[in-house]
């Protein structure tokens, strides 16, 4: 004690501080509490290391003697099941989902039933409310390897989870529904909640399979209206050639210039020969983003189309719109 | 000359005194938000790696890998073939030749059988001119940029011209990945893919491992004490200056090595510069720049603590030591071409991070060096004063050894890259021993880099030599 007061004022005097010397005793003893705390989460990782080292050990022998036996029941429905202690059911559960990834058919609907018999479909479920962001995820990134839809009753309150992991796999996982109901739930959730583009994109790709008239629908429906650049892309990337009276009537009648231009790029991939009036009449608008549009879109459909016009096109004010015209004359000509 | 030394002793103490405190408790705060990341990412990122695997390719953000190639006719093919194996739903791997003198490109050629193609370059990239674009007959995902030298930035910027995809990796082709290294590093892309603009990852030292076909078999240490201390460093290093800044969103550097960017954000900020000495840290610079002032859209740069590169380290004096002082000529040429950064406006950036890379990594050899000439001067003279000395003990090095051997033990504890309990004691050991000897020379090291860059000397950089990994 003697030692630290004498430490301390010695410190204080070199700062020039001698009548604030508590001030340098507070500090010495906040350095010291830190160096104890220090040295406690010192000695505590140090124990965990051999901890782990242990748990893992344990952890790959189970799951060896848990596969093996996973491998024998598939081949042999009836054989017997091996004992599992309580705290060794995460290693079972663990190899069973191992398994999934390289199993398919009838394999898989054994694995599934086993998943359910030892507790773990439901348990996931119940996990899917925890309080704990990561118990959450695990119990949906779980879930989702089994490639089931799991339905808006277990879902909806994830979509608007503060996770942005855990939002991306609800919404992946919902994609997958085959009910017209928890289509439209989802739809309605894409425009309400913030998503990033590529999944919007994706999860319209999805619904599109399973769902075509409900996607092709939201045309008609102005909640709707916010989805549509996304919806075009969706349709002209899968070719959709169903949709393009839809698309033609659309880029004539909205306002927005943002889905024009996407719909006319839409119809280009489409390739649908019943767009070449529009394309042709875009070919004069006042925007050089659409005449962009309409340009690659032409010669995507008949290049022939494009010859015709190209006298026009190549004294165009826009310097873009040119360059371009000459890059098609190299390539498509 | 008694009375002029004390006091100027005396003040050199307290200036010393004052910076290892401020040096000391922001790595003490930085390893608090590295320890907090890295039990959140050891939580998460394993997780996402199966639901990664799992999910389908449209899901999974496509990668464009990037590896430039200067004379490495003898290692170039297995660097390619690693990456081929890489554990990923969809990307390319484009090898760009830098105007290689030996044979690269015929190397490239016999073994994955290239036929030339007349592929699409983004004219916004300016780099020296291609002389041809080759794709593999056998492996349609690889692609061989033939180009003239131009250095490295130069041959990323060709690359990037011809990859299709929205993200891309740049890697050394001496580097050897991780098996799952992209979809590690993928995570951050996956989780948030609108706001997350780059990601780096940890980097490993590769001396003394055993490498089989491109992957690190059985990660061991070397036995040579230079590249014991130097794995020391890097552990220490990656958490505490690296992971840590994460939490304040204020990155500053991506390793050149391995990280992996949005393909339009690097574009937007103007692509790699060929002039910069460190044009990775550069980049990175120019990306906070160009979300802040031109895009002004939310955006995070992420650093994953994961170990998902390895890479060789010098083993002897003198490539270290040039090594050191193009790292330290990198880091000036971009901070003090970069001074407006000190600003409110970058938020943590400008407050924070900016003022800990100049007053710690850019300056900090000179209190460190001066600090020590003290010392050996007042013990020279008679005149130390055993209170100061022991206060410097204390929060100079006692405080300074705590963080390291707090980052060794937290890279053992959630990584255990080190395969047994000896060479655990190993690195423990060192990570006593580096603060002595081995901090000091490179501080020397770097106050010359400082110099040579504050007098803009030119150097030679000359090349590292390697023993490659059995």
């Amino acid at each position: 004690m003697n030692y630290f007061h004498n430490f301390t004022h010695q410190v204080s005097r070199i700062f020039g501080i001698e009548h604030f010397s508590y001030v340098t005793q507070a500090v010495t003893a906040i350095f010291l509490l830190a160096s104890g705390l220090i040295a406690f989460f010192f000695a505590y990782t140090f124990a965990t290391i051999f901890t782990n080292k242990l748990e893992a050990r344990i952890r790959s022998k189970q799951h060896k003697k848990f596969t093996q036996w996973l491998i024998t029941h598939i081949v042999d429905p009836e054989s017997p099941p091996p004992k599992v202690p309580a705290f060794h059911r995460t290693y079972l559960r663990d190899a069973i989902l191992d398994l999934v990834f390289v199993t398919k058919g009838a394999e898989l609907v054994l694995l599934k039933e086993l998943y359910q018999r030892y507790g773990f479909w439901e348990k996931d479920l119940r996990e899917l409310t925890s309080l704990i962001w990561h118990v959450r995820l695990a119990a949906l990134v779980r879930l989702d390897q089994w490639k089931l839809c799991l339905g808006m009753k277990h879902l909806h309150r994830l979509l608007r989870d503060r996770n942005p992991a855990i939002r991306q796999i609800t919404f992946k996982n919902l994609s997958l529904t085959r009910r017209a109901s928890e289509a439209w739930d989802l739809i309605h959730a894409l425009v309400d909640l913030e998503i990033n583009h590529s999944t919007r994109h994706e999860i319209i790709s999805r619904l599109l399979k399973n769902h075509r008239s409900l996607v092709l629908e939201c045309f008609e429906k102005k909640k709707c209206v916010p989805l549509w650049p996304v919806i075009l892309k969706v349709l002209g990337d899968n070719r959709v050639i169903e949709a393009v009276p839809l698309i033609i009537t659309l880029a004539n009648q909205t306002e927005s210039r943002e889905s024009r231009e996407i719909a006319l790029w839409a119809l280009g991939k489409i390739g649908d020969p019943r767009a070449l009036f529009l394309l042709k009449s875009a070919l004069r608008s006042e925007a050089p983003n659409e005449k962009l549009a309409a340009l690659h879109s032409l010669i995507m459909i008949n290049a022939g189309e494009f010859a015709l016009t190209v006298d026009a096109l190549r004294a165009d004010p826009d310097p873009l719109v040119r360059k371009w015209v000459d890059h098609y004359l190299k390539v498509a000509l | 000359m008694k009375e002029f030394l004390v006091p100027l002793i005396q003040a050199v103490f307290v200036v010393s005194i004052g910076y290892y405190t401020f040096a000391n408790t922001i790595y003490l705060v930085l390893l608090f938000f590295a320890y907090r990341d890295i039990r959140r990412s050891k939580l998460q990122t394993p997780l996402m790696i199966q639901e990664l695997r799992s999910t389908p390719p449209a899901f999974a953000p496509a990668i464009s890998i990037i590896a430039p190639a200067y004379n490495e006719a003898l290692t170039v093919v297995a660097s390619v073939k690693s990456f081929l194996l890489l554990n990923y739903p969809v990307f390319e791997v484009v090898v760009v030749n830098d105007g290689s003198k030996d044979r690269t490109l015929e190397e490239l050629t016999a073994h994955f059988k290239l036929v030339e193609e007349h592929t699409f370059q983004d004219s916004r990239l300016t780099h020296a001119r291609v002389r041809g674009i080759y794709r593999s007959e056998i492996h349609p995902n690889v692609i061989v940029v033939d180009k003239e030298n131009g250095g490295k930035a130069d041959a990323i910027n060709a690359g990037l011209a011809v990859s299709k995809y929205p993200l891309f990796c740049a890697v050394d082709s001496d580097s050897v990945l991780e098996e799952d290294a992209l979809l590690r590093i993928a995570v951050p892309f996956f989780e948030d893919p609108e706001k997350t603009v780059a990601a780096g990852g940890t980097i490993r030292l590769l001396n003394g491992s055993k490498v089989v076909h491109g992957r690190v078999t059985r990660p061991s240490l070397a036995r040579e004490p230079l590249v014991l201390m130097q794995n020391v460093e890097y552990i220490r290093a990656f958490l505490c200056g690296r992971v840590g800044w994460n939490a304040f969103n204020a990155t500053l550097v991506i390793s050149g090595a391995f990280g992996l960017f949005k393909k339009e954000a690097v574009l937007g900020a103007g692509a790699y510069n060929k002039n910069s000495i460190g044009e990775d840290m550069e980049l990175v610079v120019r990306l906070h720049r160009y979300y802040t002032e031109t895009k002004k859209e939310p955006y995070r740069i992420v650093f994953i603590p994961d170990p998902v590169c390895w890479t060789e380290v010098p083993f002897e004096l003198g490539s270290l030591s040039r090594q050191r002082v193009r790292w330290q000529r990198g880091l000036a040429d971009t901070l003090l071409s970069n001074r407006d950064l000190l600003s409110w406006r970058y938020r943590a950036l400008g407050l924070v991070a900016v003022p800990y890379f100049y007053l710690v990594e850019l300056w900090g050899p000179l209190f460190e060096i001066g600090n020590w000439i003290a010392i050996l001067l007042a013990y020279a003279f008679g005149i130390l004063n055993q209170e100061l000395l022991l206060l410097f003990f204390l929060i100079g090095i006692v405080y300074g050894l705590f963080m390291t051997l707090m980052a060794v033990l937290i890279e053992e504890k959630y990584f255990r890259k080190q395969s047994s309990l000896s060479e655990f004691c190993l690195v423990f050991l060192f990570g006593f021993l580096e603060t002595f000897g081995f901090r000091q020379l490179t501080s020397f090291w770097r106050i010359k880099g400082l110099w040579l860059q504050l007098t803009k000397q030119q150097t030679v950089w000359g090349e590292m030599k390697r023993k490659g990994s059995s």
